[in-house]
């Protein structure tokens, strides 16, 4: 195993347990925090991958934008540490962990890859277009040509989801004024 | 000859080692400069009398004294703060500058053994997108430095600037975009590359700033927000916020704010000189010709690169000190804004502005490259 594959792994390992620790954590910016540091060691891995814009627009979109965007939140509100609660598990609950294990056994190993494949019955991606040092080119060709439609369809979704949340704040906005 | 993954390595952590020193040099020599340059602007002396061995050197020993007061002072925690934010915020902003500066392209290329060295210590496939992505991360040390400081002042120094950074974040983004098209890269050699060796109307060096002067202006508006510096320090605002998110620090961690914002101020002027300034280029003198005068006097080819890496440096460093001198002209020229001015000025001017200008320059390079329709 070479010296790439050893810090591959090691940021593997890394990235579950920030998950891990982030999950638990009670206070919302510790838990902010971990997630920004997680999303730096994923870029990483996207960067040992030769994937340099997806590394680079994880941290300028996610770590960058989104998440300066939730801690600004989170200190506008002030929220307490979120108190323990103690006693038995619901129902609910026990279903929503099965399927999460189920989930991250789905997405996170090989047979069950292949299984998704199979069941969904994905072609093979096509080999890209460039080689594989033209990464930016390559994302722009693709992006453009191949899955030019759900690039559009995405963006004027995120329009929609813009303009409802403009609407609904205006209308609550509304209700204070008029109360 | 060296195995070529020991080679890499060792150019690397070098190339490495000269950007992390400039970027440690700035701050002291800036600290001296801001408070000569204020004096100036204000007709006072300002500090002329530390110097070194009995030279006074126009106070130039002043960084020097000031560096040893600030490690002697106590390092202080407050009791309400919550230690590990406390502790870390000004490591982020420290290290957010020191990690952007590696992507500045501090040369060409040298030549060691007929191997070519790229001078640019990190290159992504990205381009310019790393130094933007890394200088993006900047902000949080601010934010947790207000929140976890426990101070009301501090708490809304740190709101600010994480409101402020997103709001500019993306008028920045977007006027630099124009440039992208227009050289058709996001590689930064390449652009510097693409500014020399040609002339505009036979005299203009072939600077980005002449092929997309909205896009500078946009920028460099959005540098002095990103950077925190006045005519945008809201996030410091003494007037109103006592010291904002540096309220409750001191000492050295106070420092290391401020190491990352000088840092900061060398790494997105750097990204300007590049964009739109030709980098380390001598403006009419390109370095191609420059290599043909070196060789044609005598001095091998290895040689001559080896001469032009400092002459280079030396030209990006004078192009970057333009751009510092600058901040520090505008620091004790323009008064502060409201904070409602700041955020009509980011969302209602800059973003449009930037929008335009990127769809004018978009419509411009198409028909330039394929004519009118």
């Amino acid at each position: 195993m070479g010296f790439q594959e050893i810090v591959f792994f090691v940021m593997g390992i890394l990235a579950v347990a920030l998950g891990g620790c982030l999950a638990t954590r009670r206070n919302p910016v510790s838990a902010a925090m971990l997630l920004i540091s997680l999303m730096v060691v994923l870029a990483g891995m996207y960067g040992m991958l030769d994937a340099h814009f997806a590394a680079v627009a994880q941290i300028i979109v996610y770590a960058g934008a989104i998440m300066v965007v939730f801690i600004f939140v989170m200190m506008l509100l002030n929220l307490p540490p979120e108190e323990l609660r103690f006693g038995t598990l619901t129902v609910g609950e026990i279903i929503l962990t099965i399927a999460g294990i189920g989930v991250a056994v789905a997405l996170g190993t090989k047979v069950g890859q292949g299984y998704l494949v199979s069941a969904l019955q994905l072609s093979e991606a096509r080999a890209p277009l460039l080689p594989e040092t033209e990464n930016l080119r390559n994302v722009a060709a693709t992006m453009f040509t191949d899955y030019l439609w759900s690039f559009e369809l995405i963006s004027f979704l995120i329009l929609a989801a813009v303009i409802g949340a403009v609407v609904i704040s205006k209308r609550r906005h509304g209700h204070a004024e008029s109360a | 000859m060296l195995n070529p993954m020991l080679f890499d390595l060792i150019a690397m952590v070098l190339k490495v080692a000269v950007a992390l020193l400039i970027a440690l040099q700035v701050a002291p020599i800036m600290v001296w400069v801001e408070r000569r340059q204020a004096a100036m602007i204000q007709r006072r002396v300002g500090p002329n009398r530390v110097g070194l061995f009995g030279f006074r050197m126009f106070g130039l020993g002043q960084p020097l004294a000031d560096t040893i007061k600030l490690i002697f002072k106590e390092d202080f925690v407050p009791k309400q703060a919550n230690k590990v934010f406390y502790v870390m915020a000004p490591m982020i902003t420290g290290l957010a500058g020191l990690v952007a500066i590696v992507g500045l392209p501090l040369g060409s290329y040298v030549e060691v053994f007929g191997t070519r060295v790229n001078l640019q210590p990190v290159e992504l496939n990205a381009g310019f997108l790393y130094l933007f992505a890394v200088s993006a991360l900047g902000v949080y040390g601010a934010a947790l430095a207000g929140w976890s400081s426990n101070n009301k002042y501090a708490l809304l120094g740190g709101l600010r600037a994480s409101a402020q950074m997103v709001s500019y974040e993306i008028a920045m983004g977007m006027s630099l975009l124009p440039i992208v098209i227009i050289f058709g890269t996001l590689n930064m050699q390449d652009i510097i590359a693409a500014q020399s060796g040609h002339l505009l109307f036979g005299f203009l060096p072939a600077w980005g700033v002449f092929y997309a002067p909205v896009s500078m202006c946009i920028f460099v508006v959005c540098m002095f927000a990103e950077t925190n510096r006045l005519p945008f320090d809201l996030a410091e605002g003494e007037a109103e916020l006592v010291a904002g998110f540096l309220t409750e620090y001191g000492s050295m961690r106070w420092s290391l704010f401020f190491l990352g914002e000088y840092a900061m101020m060398t790494t997105l002027s750097g990204l300007a000189v590049c964009l739109f300034f030709g980098g380390y280029e001598i403006p009419w003198l390109p370095q191609t010709r420059i290599l043909e005068l070196l060789t044609g006097a005598g001095l091998g080819r290895e040689l001559a690169l080896w001469v032009m890496f400092p002459l280079g440096l030396g030209v990006l460093l004078g192009k970057i000190a333009v751009f510092m001198f600058l901040f520090v002209q505008a620091r004790f020229t323009l008064p502060r804004f409201r904070y409602d001015q700041l955020m009509d000025l980011g969302w209602k001017i800059m973003f449009p502005f930037a929008l335009a200008n990127l769809v004018v320059s978009a419509v411009w390079a198409a028909i330039a490259k394929f004519g009118l329709p």
